[in-house]
């Protein structure tokens, strides 16, 4: 049956608004239980990064369409409008991401402080000339805002397109390629230049030329597995008979290389700042290794997303097995949304002051401490060899907290210690992601009613009804 | 398969060089020195074990594929001393079928190997520039960067050579315009990707605030070395969008010289990171000009002399199509294949199956 | 194969893959047993209609694999932090992240040479193996089916022979080996 369209029933209806209403009350639940001094960065972080996360899932939506539609892709043609109908989201999401930074840079929420600090106090510093261009409210606030308009005009103009009947016919193919084109055009651009924007300008003194490429990745990851689970779904409801475990099979390939090509990524950004070992970019790293928790969050997410599937996505079994990869694709949305909260969470929770005094000197202090760590370490251990950033001896901590104490009180000019008040994946959160999820169904499932899943007259179709992955 | 085939042949030379500077001290063997070692802190070091693992890898995958055509090649030729030699080459290839199981299995993993090993090896030689603190080498993109160039540059030299081998050897059947339409896609989609990390270099360098990163990068592209970058854009970023019109990425011409300009920036790119970041680096006193002197063209000129040896020597003795891949395609995918499919369908699908590829007119 | 290996053949050869694997399944539906199957490019569904078992080179490349990741990290961290720690760069003596590139190139350096070398032990591939070439069209563009003649009777391998050309052999042929044959 190729001609069957998807019922959204009531009581899924209800189950998503219950989800939502969880993320509300979740949202509420990190308003109340947020430090005083922290303005709200807990609630205006679980926006941000939800906001962020699942406007990726559904960018990348309308990428495999695109992707796949140049590359003459057959294999997917049955599950084409699962992708479409997953982008449904990105008409909202960019705008969600609008509005939290309009509320940041009304002073709303403190996420964007350090920006508006260099605003308030930058000028005549060479070192701010180009941040006060670039980070000019409305300069800011009219690139995300075209971002939005963007990603909204092509989530309807693919959902027309490729929604309509009469895939087959020759001049609908060959638009469809341009199409396609376009929007990976777009992407490219958009999908960096809002990783700058939004994310990477939470801490403006850091700066990473890989960073929105690796982002990319990361939800990139996160959209095979929300696909898989989809199909899962909705092969239950008893939906999509043709698609078989072939299908599966080949998102779980995608799954796996996708979570190679991340790690691959995260490795290089990661060891060539550490190797580099300068300032500018060190900060951010030290930040997050200096709080336990991130350094958890940070290590858990490395094995989560990279070794997790290296051991289990690689055996052609758990890849054809619903139950396997179903629970493996479920992991990895849980490992890249903690990839999103290590990079969204730190910077609220992290004392704002220190960083505003004389960031050069603060700054420095921390790479010191990272060096200081490694020769402490090595004269507490004599020739036995430790890692400055994995240690976590007792002698060593013990070492750099003196180290840091020093430092600490030159750079941050009598302060008191940073506040311990940083958000932790509590319940909160997790609530903040069910909502989102909800709401990312919600529009999922509306779209996908309203036509039949499968395109049935697309040219690829038979192609895609044949697959039979032999190998690997 | 085809075009697989010509770019193993198109690369294999490129492998042969990766062993120029091979001396036994860079591995770490033991020695009477007492304990000494290699530093395996050495980005420098790691490059040697990249280079001679893809190396003799890519050897493996190569020489493994090339086996079972030897043995073809052996039960055609005449001569007692030709069949012998081609016999030890194709190591008694016989062809049953226990052995083409085995062989699937060996290319598919060795395949799957090599993948992850042209990224790798790439992404070492960047990692030579970007564990530094040299500003315009010290940038985080720089290893998915390399590797888009690499896929980049390799595809513009695999046309270049493909281009004359097809038209010498008279392979239009098997090397079609579609293959070639095909590899200049990938050249557009390369060549923007590594306009795109041009542009995220410049963007971030103007961001950052680093004022020494901004210095280079001021350099770089108003500089004294203008004329290089400027080369190196238009070869590199701008003459491939020119494949966004079918016409051009259907001709012939246009490919060829297309491929010798992606040569030639993808040469200048080398030369701008290496050369306007070290010609102004943080020293003043030693700022200066790089001109090559009679040892630098010598050895340029050599490599692309041993390069092209190598090639010729290839293309002369052994098959420069995968011989056993291309008949196991014959059925299903050949032009005639294809025309005889149809017609028994009675051409539905709107004759697209006919066609080959969906958008050709 | 067996440890004497027999001398004479009845080879059957065919001109199309699905005609061959076809004949391939009616032959040993009759229960007549193949020798070998030669052919000059891997045939999809050949293994399976033979009834060979899956090929276990991938578990050892795995192995192989495993072996070079543990050798790479065990010895580059016996050097640093043991046998000659060296302060280099204010790098700790245990660097990991810089033994991840060695790491990842033993691993597939070990894991492509020991597949490589079981394909070739396994496959009796050697520089200089002189192999018996039933019939020099197999590597072109002829299907081939051998089958062991050497206790069977001049009535069973007319039947053979019948049997081929009835699933659409295009030649049917005797095929004796002397000792004494080279190339």
């Amino acid at each position: 049956m190729t001609n069957e369209k998807f019922e959204f029933t009531d009581s899924l209806k209800k189950n998503l608004y219950i989800m939502m209403g969880l993320g509300l009350l979740g949202l509420v639940w990190v308003f109340l239980g947020d430090h005083e001094s922290n303005h709200h960065g807990r609630l205006w972080s679980n926006l941000l990064a939800n906001s962020y996360y699942f406007t990726g899932i559904a960018l990348f939506g309308m990428f495999v369409v695109s992707a796949t539609q140049l590359a003459y892709g057959g294999w997917q043609t049955l599950m084409k409008r699962i992708f479409i109908s997953m982008s449904a989201f990105a008409r909202i999401g960019g705008f969600l991401l609008l509005l939290i930074l309009a509320a940041g840079i009304a002073d709303v929420h403190k996420l964007y402080e350090h920006v508006s600090h260099i605003m308030h106090t930058g000028h005549g510093d060479p070192k701010y000339s180009t941040k006060l261009v670039y980070f000019a409210s409305w300069f800011w606030i009219g690139r995300v805002f075209v971002y939005a308009l963007l990603w909204a005009t092509f989530s309807i103009v693919f959902d027309r397109f490729f929604g309509e009947a009469d895939q087959s016919s020759q001049a609908k193919y060959k638009k469809s390629k341009l199409l396609a084109a376009a929007f990976i055009v777009v992407f490219a651009v958009s999908e960096s230049a809002v990783s700058w924007d939004m994310i990477m300008s939470l801490d403006p003194h850091w700066f990473s030329t890989l960073f929105g490429w690796y982002n990319f990745a990361s939800y990139g990851c996160a959209a095979w597995a929300t696909s898989i689970l989809i199909i899962i779904y909705l092969k239950s409801k008893g939906y999509l008979n043709q698609v078989n475990e072939n299908h599966v099979h080949d998102l779980g390939k995608m799954l796996f290389g996708f979570s190679i090509f991340w790690t691959y990524l995260w490795f290089s950004q990661f060891m060539l700042q550490w190797y580099a070992n300068i300032p500018e970019d060190t900060n951010f790293w030290v930040k997050r290794f200096d709080e336990p928790y991130f350094k958890v969050t940070i290590f858990g997410a490395l094995i989560v997303n990279f070794l997790f599937p290296l051991f289990f996505l690689i055996k052609r079994s758990a890849k054809r097995n619903f139950k396997m990869i179903g629970f493996g694709a479920a992991l990895l949305i849980f490992g890249h949304y903690v990839d999103f909260f290590n990079y969204t969470f730190v910077e609220p929770n992290w004392n704002h002051e220190a960083m505003e005094h004389g960031h050069g000197a603060a700054v420095k202090s921390e790479n010191v401490v990272m060096l200081a760590e490694a020769h402490a370490t090595e004269a507490a251990h004599g020739a036995a060899a430790t890692d400055a950033v994995k240690h976590e001896g007792h002698e060593a901590s013990a070492a750099v907290e003196v180290k840091h104490g020093e430092h600490g009180v030159e750079s941050k000019h009598g302060h008191e210690a940073p506040v311990k008040n940083f958000a932790s994946i509590g319940i909160g959160e997790i609530l903040v992601f069910i909502g989102f999820a909800g709401l990312f169904l919600f529009m999922f499932f509306s779209n996908l009613s309203k036509r039949n899943i499968v395109p049935e007259d697309d040219p690829y179709l038979k192609e895609s009804e044949k697959l039979n992955v032999t190998w690997a | 398969m085809t075009i697989f085939a010509v770019i193993c042949a198109g690369m294999f030379p490129i492998f042969h060089m990766g062993r120029v500077w091979d001396a036994p001290f860079i591995f770490p063997i033991p020695n009477t020195r007492g304990p000494l070692w290699v530093n395996f802190n050495s980005p420098l070091l790691w490059d040697v074990f990249a280079i001679s693992t893809y190396f003799s890898v890519s050897l493996l995958f190569w020489y493994s594929g090339l086996m079972p055509d030897f043995g073809t090649i052996r039960d055609r030729s005449k001569g007692k001393i030709r069949k012998y030699l081609y016999n030890l080459a194709s190591f008694g290839w016989q062809g049953s079928a226990k052995q083409w199981q085995r062989f699937e299995a060996l290319s598919l993993v060795l395949a799957g190997l090599s993948t992850p090993l042209v990224l790798s090896v790439h992404t070492i030689v960047s990692f030579d520039f970007a564990t530094s603190v040299i500003p315009g080498w010290h940038t985080t993109i720089f290893p998915p960067y390399f590797v888009a160039g690499a896929i980049f540059s390799g595809f513009a030299m695999v046309e270049t050579l493909m281009i004359i081998t097809r038209k010498l050897f008279k392979l239009e059947d098997y090397i079609t315009i579609n293959h070639i339409e095909s590899m200049n896609k990938i050249i557009v989609l390369t060549g923007s990707i590594v306009g795109i990390a041009y542009l995220t270099e410049l963007f971030i360098a103007w961001y950052s605030g680093a004022l020494y990163e901004q210095f280079a990068f001021y350099n770089r592209i108003l500089g004294k070395y203008l004329w290089a970058y400027a080369l190196m854009m238009s070869c590199n970023v701008l003459s491939p969008q020119l494949y966004w019109f079918k016409r051009f990425r259907r001709s012939i011409p246009v490919t060829f010289v297309l491929s010798i300009f992606v040569n030639i920036g993808m040469w200048f790119e080398r030369f701008v990171i290496i050369v306007t970041s070290l010609a102004d680096d943080y020293l003043v006193s030693s700022w200066a000009y790089f001109s090559p002197t009679w040892v630098d063209w010598g050895i340029y000129l050599g490599s692309i002399s041993v390069f092209l040896f190598l090639f010729l020597l290839f293309a002369r003795f052994f098959p420069t199509i995968a011989i056993a891949e291309v008949k196991a395609i014959f059925r299903t995918s050949s032009e005639v294949a294809k025309a005889e499919r149809a017609k028994a369908e009675g051409a539905t699908h709107g004759g697209f199956v006919l066609k080959g590829a969906l958008d050709k007119e | 194969m067996d440890s004497v290996a027999p001398n004479k053949f009845v080879v059957g050869l065919w001109d199309h893959e699905e005609v061959y694997l076809h004949a391939i399944e009616h032959l040993r539906h009759k229960g007549v047993k193949i020798y070998d199957s030669l052919t000059p490019f891997p045939v999809h569904g050949l293994d399976e209609a033979l009834g060979m078992k899956e090929t276990r080179l991938h578990t050892a490349g795995f192995f192989f694999g495993a072996t070079g990741t543990t050798l790479a990290l065990s010895f580059m961290t016996w050097v640093m932090t043991t046998n000659y720690p060296i302060d280099f760069g204010g790098k700790p003596n245990w660097p990991v992240p810089s033994f991840i590139p060695i790491t990842f190139e033993l691993t597939v350096l070990f894991a492509a040479w020991g597949m490589t070398l079981t394909y070739l032990v396994r496959n009796k591939l050697w520089p200089g193996r002189v192999p018996r070439i039933y019939d020099k069209r197999t590597t072109d563009d002829r299907f081939a089916l051998v089958f062991d003649a050497e206790s069977l009777t001049d009535a069973e391998i007319n039947s053979i022979k019948d049997a081929c050309k009835k699933e659409g052999a295009v030649d049917v042929k005797d095929k004796v080996f002397t000792e004494a044959e080279g190339l």
